[in-house]
């Protein structure tokens, strides 16, 4: 189990990350959101020693992250960086030895993981001849070769496209379900929503929202109605609650005041008996980080 | 730290660089330059229109009959009967230079537009013949002609108080030439492998590659594991040299520069040159600890020759020092200079070499360079540490400074 405690960061008079607590156990997601600046990679960079907390404390299994520790887990930076000289082999050999996968076994994995992520291209090719988007998968390949226990992802589906966000996001499921801890950042409320069983919403450093992401939601209230209904949008107005009304694809996105009036609306658009789409919802990841974060800054 | 992590980030570094093409072109470089040297004095000598001289001898069938029969003086040699027919023949050509003589005394006449005759060869000649003319009008035995010719031998030894050594002038001179020698191969080795440990480290810094290593690593396997990867690198390349000399040795043992080499290493004082290639060694691996600390400070490449010009300079002080040496046995600062690492290692030698210094001045040197290494590799790691994932705003000579203040702030390794 990973544990932050009390987790503070200060440079010079900037408070960076302040009282940060989290607990991560072995087969679980955490997504960390927030926006530019607000002390993600930080926490990070805290996690992986790269930078000494002001104060608190980053366990493993309730001791300091030790050296032996360190071999077992993967990072995924940012911003990318690879040996563009070296070719796939050479570079993830590397990697993978000095997480302490022996050689062959590496060389063997790597095969497969290539043919799972579907990387154009043969393990012997120079990574500075791959497209962006292959040398995107080999770096993740190289960060999770060895199985890591504990994964750390920063940014991981920037600059990938639907397809590839959807494999990488097979992989880190795949990784989940066999043990690993796994913490993530991401613009991609979507994907963070997906993978997440618990999620940390950062603010100037400071945590804004932490817990199950489904509980987050849910503590928002079903305030949301996705609607497709030929009722017009002044019939729904007339009910009391009804705070906004938005035209989203084919239908119609309402806003509630108070999740009880969704029934006044289920009531009156279904009072022929039928309702081809009626979905109240808490609001989406999206919704709640604008309202914390931007809605903060106002 | 772990040995396993450490061996493998050496093994990396010497792996990655030896491949390249730089590695090689440094390798290749001075052979090339023999080769080019090689190839020029080839084609002058080919295409030079040297021919034997032609030298006329006045009236002395004697003498021509010696000179024609010294196999140590190329010349074809010509009977002349008289001065004036000589002057005749260097006129139209047909002599390049007449030797007269009158009175015992030799008078040597060139054409300006002739093929010169070497007067050192002549004189020598002229001596022997003279030698030889008088010994017989004494009636001497070759016995006693040989006793005669035969030059006195000197020893010499030199006597100073830093005390006595064999082979006195020419083993100083010896000693000297390899202390310079070694200047300038120190000098060569620093510069490049210096901006190779630069790159190396700026690469993964400016890629952001050095952020997965440590996630892995510590700061100090990388530090200890690049430093040693590219130590076995600068050993590799030595050994190379040696190889290539070897090779020639037992291939081509009569090539002109391998006996240059030989015969000035036949001189060298045998505990001189271990002195002065531990002093060198351990100034290399000080130079090569501090530009990786200086490395770790660079944001990008275009930084690394910002970092790296110092050390360039701090080098070529301790070398430049070395040609204002001789004469100076005792100027303080140059005495003291000597003695302060990252310049010893080339003012101690050429002290040591002209007799200006004794084994144990250069054994506190080496003693000096030691504690300047051991300092830098155990204070250094904290600035490396502190820098290599901190990106300043482009000025490294702040990041230097600020790093400066941070020195003695013991950090987790």
């Amino acid at each position: 189990m990973i544990e932050l405690t009390h987790l503070n960061k200060q440079f010079g008079d900037k408070i960076a990350v302040q009282d940060m607590n989290m607990r991560l156990n072995p087969g679980e997601v955490m997504g960390l959101i927030g926006q530019n600046g607000a002390g993600k990679t930080t926490t990070f960079r805290m996690i992986l020693d790269f930078i000494e907390p002001t104060s608190g404390a980053v366990t493993w299994d309730g001791h300091a992250i030790t050296a032996t520790d360190k071999q077992r887990i993967g990072f995924l930076p940012e911003e990318r960086g690879l040996y563009q000289k070296l070719t796939i082999e050479e570079q993830v050999m590397y990697f993978a030895e000095l997480h302490g996968m022996k050689r062959s076994d590496a060389k063997s994995a790597l095969v497969d993981w290539m043919k799972r992520l579907d990387v154009v291209g043969k393990p012997s090719d120079k990574v500075q001849k791959l497209s962006k988007g292959n040398a995107q998968k080999v770096q993740l390949i190289a960060t999770v070769i060895f199985e890591p226990d504990f994964l750390i992802l920063d940014e991981p589906f920037t600059g990938l496209d639907p397809v590839n966000t959807e494999l990488m996001m097979q992989e880190i499921m795949r990784l989940k379900h066999e043990g690993a801890m796994i913490i993530f950042s991401s613009h991609n409320m979507s994907g963070v929503e997906k993978l997440s069983d618990q999620l940390t919403m950062l603010r100037h450093g400071e945590t804004v929202l932490h817990g199950d992401t489904n509980a987050i939601r849910e503590s928002f209230g079903r305030t949301e109605i996705y609607l497709e209904s030929p009722a017009t949008d002044a019939e729904l107005r007339e009910i009391a609650g009804v705070k906004s009304i938005t035209p989203q694809g084919p239908g119609r996105h309402l806003q509630l005041t108070d999740a009880a009036v969704g029934r006044e609306v289920f009531q009156l658009v279904a009072q022929d008996g039928y309702v081809p789409v009626f979905a109240q919802q808490p609001p989406t990841l999206d919704e709640i980080f604008r309202r914390e974060v931007q809605g903060g800054q106002a | 730290m772990t040995a396993k992590q450490l061996m493998l980030v050496a093994r990396q570094t010497y792996k990655t660089r030896i491949k390249s093409v730089g590695f090689w072109s440094l390798v290749l470089a001075p052979m090339l330059i023999l080769l080019v040297i090689a190839g020029i004095s080839f084609i002058i000598t080919a295409t030079q229109s040297h021919k034997t001289p032609v030298v006329g001898v006045v009236n002395e069938p004697a003498l021509a009959t010696y000179l024609k029969k010294d196999d140590a003086f190329d010349i074809k040699v010509k009977n002349v009967t008289d001065e004036k027919q000589a002057k005749r023949e260097l006129t139209k050509g047909k002599l390049d230079a007449y030797l007269a003589t009158a009175n015992q005394k030799y008078e040597l006449v060139n054409s300006a537009d002739g093929q010169s005759v070497s007067e050192t060869k002549m004189k020598a000649s002229l001596n022997t013949y003279t030698m030889l003319a008088k010994a017989s009008a004494m009636k001497l035995s070759p016995t006693e002609l040989q006793t005669l010719m035969t030059p006195p031998t000197l020893t010499t030894k030199v006597q100073s108080d830093k005390g006595e050594t064999r082979g006195g002038a020419a083993a100083d001179t010896a000693n000297y030439a390899l202390a310079s020698a070694l200047g300038i191969l120190i000098f060569v080795f620093l510069t490049s492998y210096v901006s190779m440990i630069a790159q190396e480290i700026a690469n993964e810094k400016s890629s952001r590659i050095m952020e997965i290593l440590l996630s892995a690593t510590s700061p100090a396997v990388q530090f200890f594991g690049k430093l040693t990867g590219i130590a076995l690198l600068a050993i590799t390349h030595a050994a190379l040299y040696v190889v290539a000399g070897l090779v020639v040795n037992v291939f081509a043992p009569h090539y002109k520069y391998l006996k240059m080499v030989k015969s000035l290493l036949a001189g060298v004082d045998m505990g001189f040159a271990i002195m002065s290639l531990l002093l060198a060694l351990v100034a290399i691996f000080m130079y090569m600890v501090l530009t990786a600390i200086l490395a770790a400070m660079v944001n990008d490449q275009s930084q690394v020759q910002q970092a790296v010009a110092p050390m360039t300079y701090v080098a070529m002080i301790g070398y430049v020092l070395t040609f204002t040496l001789s004469g100076q046995p005792h100027n303080t600062f140059l005495n003291v200079l000597s003695f302060v690492p990252f310049i010893s290692q080339t003012l101690m030698p050429a002290r040591l070499g002209l007799q200006y210094a004794t084994m144990g001045d250069a054994a506190i040197a080496l003693v000096l360079e030691l504690i300047v290494l051991i300092f830098l590799s155990r204070f250094g790691l904290r600035v490396y540490k502190r820098n290599v994932l901190t990106y300043s705003d482009g000025n490294i000579t702040k990041a230097a400074l600020s790093s400066l203040k941070g020195l003695f702030v013991k950090t987790k390794d």
